[in-house]
């Protein structure tokens, strides 16, 4: 197979803390972007990436969980399962700064919490 | 001709769901006397069982989908049938209850803990399936007395590489 699919992130942690419950982790990377053209160009002849970016959210079950990570800084690490069980990947993001959150506790519902994410490094899967 | 090749995966999950059940034991006694395949309904409705308790697997059919690069996630169905005789004087509904129980959970936690090896989940964005999923328990325990019954879905994941990977 050329390709593989992960899913069920797992051993989720912000430095020492552990984030539990952890349904979904969305990870965004985005870049600065230049363009300049000029007066005789019809089509942009600067066009480029520069600076990145990277944030995110952690959404997760637990509350108390999410209260004990906000406001820390650490790196943020996990673990993507293989579907197949064969090559379990490892993420890690440096200088990650968990700041605040979202908290859902309902009735007759389970509760849910989204945290935010910023940090200072790239992801590094491995 | 064209030579082709067959890995027969739905089948090696059929046999080794059977041999899950078949080697689990609790304190070093069986949980099953027998494990039998079948792919007929009424024929596991109508057995007349003899040991006790016995485990009968009926395959119900194998299902695909189409995944990027021609991929096959697929599922195999299957239905356990658990009996056990049950023939104590005074024995109480909930009694028999307890021990069909018992056996669902043995079943559930031998193919757990020995799931087949061409077993896997799989999801393409589209569509998701677990390694394996229990369906919702069926127990009857008074049409066949002495006899306790317990129908026990089962979806067996698995992948294939490609459309020529059957």
């Amino acid at each position: 197979m050329a390709f593989n699919v992960y899913h069920n992130p797992q051993n989720v942690t912000l430095g020492s803390l552990s984030i539990t419950g952890v349904r979904s982790i969305v990870v965004s990377v985005r870049y600065k972007e230049i363009h300049a053209a000029g007066d005789n160009d019809t089509h942009e002849s600067v066009a480029r990436f520069t600076t990145g970016r990277t944030s995110g959210t952690i959404t997760l079950l637990d509350p108390v969980s999410a209260d004990s990570v906000q406001g820390q800084t650490g790196t943020l690490s996990f673990t993507w399962q293989d579907v197949k069980g064969v090559s379990d990947k490892s993420v890690s993001i440096g200088d990650c700064c968990v700041g605040g959150y979202d908290a859902t506790v309902s009735r007759d519902a389970a509760s849910t919490v989204t945290l935010p994410f910023v940090a200072e490094s790239a992801p590094v899967i491995t | 001709m064209a030579a082709i090749t067959v890995g027969n995966q739905d089948w090696s999950i059929v046999e080794a769901v059977q041999t899950a059940l078949s080697s689990a034991a609790i304190q070093g006694a069986s949980v099953f006397q027998a494990v039998t395949v079948t792919t007929s309904d009424r024929q596991a409705g109508q057995c007349q069982f003899h040991t006790s308790p016995i485990a009968v697997l009926r395959y119900v059919t194998t299902k695909e989908d189409h995944s990027p690069e021609g991929v096959r996630g697929g599922i195999v169905a299957l239905e356990l049938i658990l009996a056990a005789q049950i023939d104590a004087t005074g024995l109480s509904e909930s009694t028999r209850l307890r021990e069909v129980l018992r056996l669902k959970n043995a079943a559930i936690n031998a193919v757990e803990q020995a799931p087949p090896d061409d077993s896997s989940a799989w999801g393409d964005g589209d569509h998701y399936h677990a390694r394996i999923r229990w369906g919702p328990t069926e127990i009857d325990t008074s049409v066949r007395q002495p006899w306790v019954m317990c129908r026990l879905p089962a979806e067996i994941g698995f992948a294939l590489d490609g459309p020529t990977s059957h």
